[in-house]
């Protein structure tokens, strides 16, 4: 069956070629449509649900532990912020943490190797994430020590330093923005400037392994997000926002709020009438090509019938030459992003391809699969094999 | 005459043999038309979107000042500056360029930095009228060298009149060299090769700039660090994007903290450029699956008529006349379905979409329509007739036995 399925495909190349161009081309569409949708939503998703409620987007100096920050305050209910970890690489610029919550929640786009999240948070080798700058590779090692002083040290003289390995799991773009890698604060801010490239090189690692290996942090001194408990009268949230201002400089989530929200809906409003253009297109394009496709195999699959073959073996061999059609069209498709990507055409675009947008093209092409055996069946059911082998079509 | 009958025979015979492959290609026709129609907007409502912004975004006359604010000033529609009343000193400049990453520095051509110079008769031995002299630097980032060089614009339009200018090697080092204004009344010629003492150190004179200049130039090192600076603006040859602005605010906060004045200025966000960029390209790919679905579709109505064709041929009709035939047939109808779903989109659709994309109306005009056209039939010409080509046996006898 499975050589008769390529047979069938061999026989019509030309044609199947063609669809598969078609398909390659949808698939393209869909890549692209599906980027520039991750694009607009990448960096709001991880933080959305830290823009509810009352609180504040905040840029503060000069704090110690997350525990201090939250025991001075009290009524603070969540806060989404990076660390500065105590750990120490001489090379490092930006050095910043997150936890593994939040790392769960978010990763930034990896050049290559694995996110923090995905690390054994109990190993004595620290793990971390390097940008390019570092020009080191996966699984490259390096030292890092952690700094401490001993309770009778009270004038901080003697500074003891334990050293730890550190090993590179992840590497990210030179041009990558990540959370916590924008240090400059403006009251017009939104979600979009709580991310940012960083300086020089950039050292990212998991706050609770640190913790585990008793590695202290504090609150980085670049911008967070601050959810105050529910049920706070106006007042009270007044007066708790203007103690914070007093580290630094604070905006009202409900503004920060707003300004992202909008700035999200706008952006996603324009895909919308491209996004019904390519649906329409897609379903037509898609419905057209394997109702002829299958037209134009009846005949044949008249012949194998009158030769033994039962309709449900020839749905096996057009679901064969469908599939082999599918991966001619995402050779094409992948071919084309690669070339496009070599001659630096789609640097300048969000045009992406990762598991998201696989993603969208196995849904596409498991329509397109669907599609073309249910159209068999239809015309299977209300002819007889006589009447494809007389047709003159 | 003959075959334009047989076109419309053909028609009638499809319609009636394949009531939903004509009904498909149809259908497929008018999607085509309005996806090519809409792609256009759609292109060039964004790259008309570009353009504005690259317009809108003045950057010139853009100035960093220091101290407190006394007024602001704007040139034309450009950015709003702050007049201040206090200084920098070259060394805490130089820190900020310091603070700055090699891509921020890339990011932006440079700076010109205007120095305060409280004593200006310290110039008498090399300048007659010493009340208007001036210090500037004009420092533009040196990828290869990762420092701040000359500026090749500004080296382009002037010259020296006697001597020369500053190598990029001496732009970069503490030379000690000195470049002078011209004069008239006074051959500034025959001080070349001097050394004198100004700004507290010896400098040693090795050119005459052009007539029109007056400031005194100095490599950016070997000014002491000591030396008030009054104000700073960027060097305009690239638009700075929001992220480099953002970066450089940042390292002059760092620096100053309160004490530094930005000016409110309009910058280019890359991230929306890259998304119009993706937008762009999925409207272009629009349009040529819209082609190739549209192809494939008279492929096979070509395809069903083989038979058919073969007769004809075998009765005297000729492959160019078929083949005008069928161009005929897709092109005569595919200009009607254009005339109507054209009507339709400008009448109905357009004014739909001025919600999602503000300039997609001024795109569109009678010639653009007639454009348009030209371009989709131009195509559907190339494509249909290499259809026809593979379809159109030389032997009709072939086209016979291979049946449909």
């Amino acid at each position: 069956m499975f050589s008769i399925g390529i047979k069938e495909f061999n026989r019509r190349i030309f044609s199947n070629l063609f669809i598969a161009l078609q398909l390659g081309a949808v698939l393209f569409i869909i890549i692209s449509i599906a980027s520039s949708i991750r694009s607009r939503v990448e960096f709001y998703n991880p933080i959305k649900d830290y823009l509810e409620g009352e609180g504040v987007y905040a840029k503060l100096g000069g704090l110690s532990t997350e525990e201090n920050f939250r025991e001075q305050y009290p009524q603070i209910e969540n806060i989404l912020c990076a660390y500065n970890p105590a750990f120490q690489v001489d090379s490092a610029k930006t050095d910043i943490a997150y936890s593994q919550k939040f790392a769960e929640s978010y990763a930034p786009k990896l050049k290559e190797g694995k996110w923090i999240s995905e690390i054994d948070l109990n190993s004595d080798t620290i793990y971390a994430v390097v940008n390019e700058k570092y020009k080191l590779e996966i699984g490259s090692t390096f030292k890092g020590y952690y700094t401490y002083y001993e309770p009778e040290d009270t004038t901080y003289t003697n500074p003891i330093h334990i050293y730890y390995d550190v090993e590179v799991v992840g590497i990210i773009a030179d041009d990558t923005k990540f959370f916590g890698g924008d240090g400059y604060y403006e009251d017009d801010d939104d979600f979009r400037n709580l991310y940012g490239t960083g300086e020089g090189k950039v050292l990212i690692l998991n706050n609770d392994q640190l913790d585990n290996l008793g590695i202290g942090s504090t609150i980085s001194q670049r911008k967070m997000l601050i959810q105050f408990e529910d049920g706070m009268s106006d007042e009270e949230v007044s007066q708790l926002e203007s103690y914070i201002r007093s580290h630094g400089a604070v905006i009202s989530l409900e503004e920060f709020r707003d300004r992202s929200y909008m700035y999200v809906y706008h952006q996603l409003i324009q895909l919308f009438p491209i996004l019904i253009c390519i649906i329409l297109l897609v379903i037509v394009s898609t419905v057209s090509i394997s109702a002829l496709n299958t037209k134009m195999s009846l005949h044949t699959y008249g012949i194998y019938y009158m030769l033994g073959c039962t309709w449900k073996g020839c749905l096996v061999i057009n679901l064969i030459a469908s599939v082999l059609v599918s991966a001619c069209s995402t050779l094409m498709c992948g071919l084309t992003i690669q070339i496009l990507k070599a001659m630096g055409k789609l640097q300048k675009t969000v045009i992406n391809f990762s598991t998201y947008e696989l993603k969208w093209c196995l849904l596409v092409v498991a329509g397109y699969i669907v599609i073309s055996m249910l159209l068999p069946v239809l015309f299977m059911h209300s002819t007889t094999p006589k009447e494809h082998l007389t047709s003159n079509e | 005459m003959r075959s334009f009958i047989y076109i419309f025979k053909n028609i009638k015979v499809t319609i009636r043999k394949s009531p939903w492959v004509f009904g498909l290609y149809l259908l497929c026709n008018i999607v085509a038309v309005l996806v090519i129609l809409f792609s256009h907007g759609v292109y060039q409502n964004y790259e008309v979107k570009i353009t504005q912004e690259e317009k809108i975004v003045d950057q010139s006359y853009a100035s960093i000042t220091f101290g407190n604010v006394t007024g602001t000033y704007q040139d034309d529609d450009g950015p709003v500056s702050y007049i201040a009343d206090g200084y920098s000193t070259k060394g805490d400049f130089a820190k900020v360029l310091e603070l700055l990453d090699t891509d921020t520095k890339k990011g932006f051509t440079g700076f010109f930095v205007d120095y305060f110079i409280e004593d200006t008769e310290q110039f008498s031995e090399v300048v007659m009228n010493t009340e208007h002299v001036g210090i500037e630097n004009r420092l533009e980032y040196d990828p290869q060298l990762d420092k701040y060089g000359l500026y090749y614009t500004f080296l382009e339009n002037v010259g020296t009149v006697a001597g020369r200018y500053f190598t990029q090697e001496e732009a970069t080092t503490d030379s000690g060299y000195m470049v002078i204004m011209y004069e008239d009344g006074l051959d500034n010629s025959e001080k070349i090769g001097e050394k004198i003492t100004v700004l507290g150190r010896e400098y040693e004179i090795i050119g005459v700039m052009e007539v029109g200049y007056t400031q005194i130039y100095i490599p950016f090192p070997s000014i002491p660090d000591d030396t008030l600076i009054e104000q700073v603006s960027f060097l305009n040859d690239k638009t700075i994007s929001t992220d480099t602005y953002r970066k450089i605010k940042e390292a002059f906060t760092e620096v100053y903290g309160d004490y530094v004045n930005f000016p409110e200025m309009e910058t280019i966000d890359e991230d929306t450029q890259t998304f119009y960029a993706s937008i762009m390209m999925i409207s272009i790919v629009l349009s040529a699956l819209a082609g190739i679905t549209l192809s494939i579709l008279f492929r096979y109505i070509v395809y069903t008529r083989r038979k058919t064709l073969a007769v004809m041929r075998l009765n005297g009709c000729t492959r160019f006349k078929a083949r005008i035939m069928y161009l005929a047939e897709s092109l005569g109808l595919s200009s009607i379905l254009y005339v109507l779903s054209a009507y339709g989109y400008d009448k109905f659709i357009l004014p739909q979409l001025t919600r999602f994309f503000p300039s997609i109306t001024e795109v569109y005009s009678r010639f653009t329509y007639l454009y348009i056209y030209a371009v989709f039939i131009g195509v559907l010409f190339v494509i249909v007739n290499i259809m026809i080509s593979f379809q159109i046996d030389k032997q009709p006898v072939n086209m016979f036995k291979k049946g449909g």
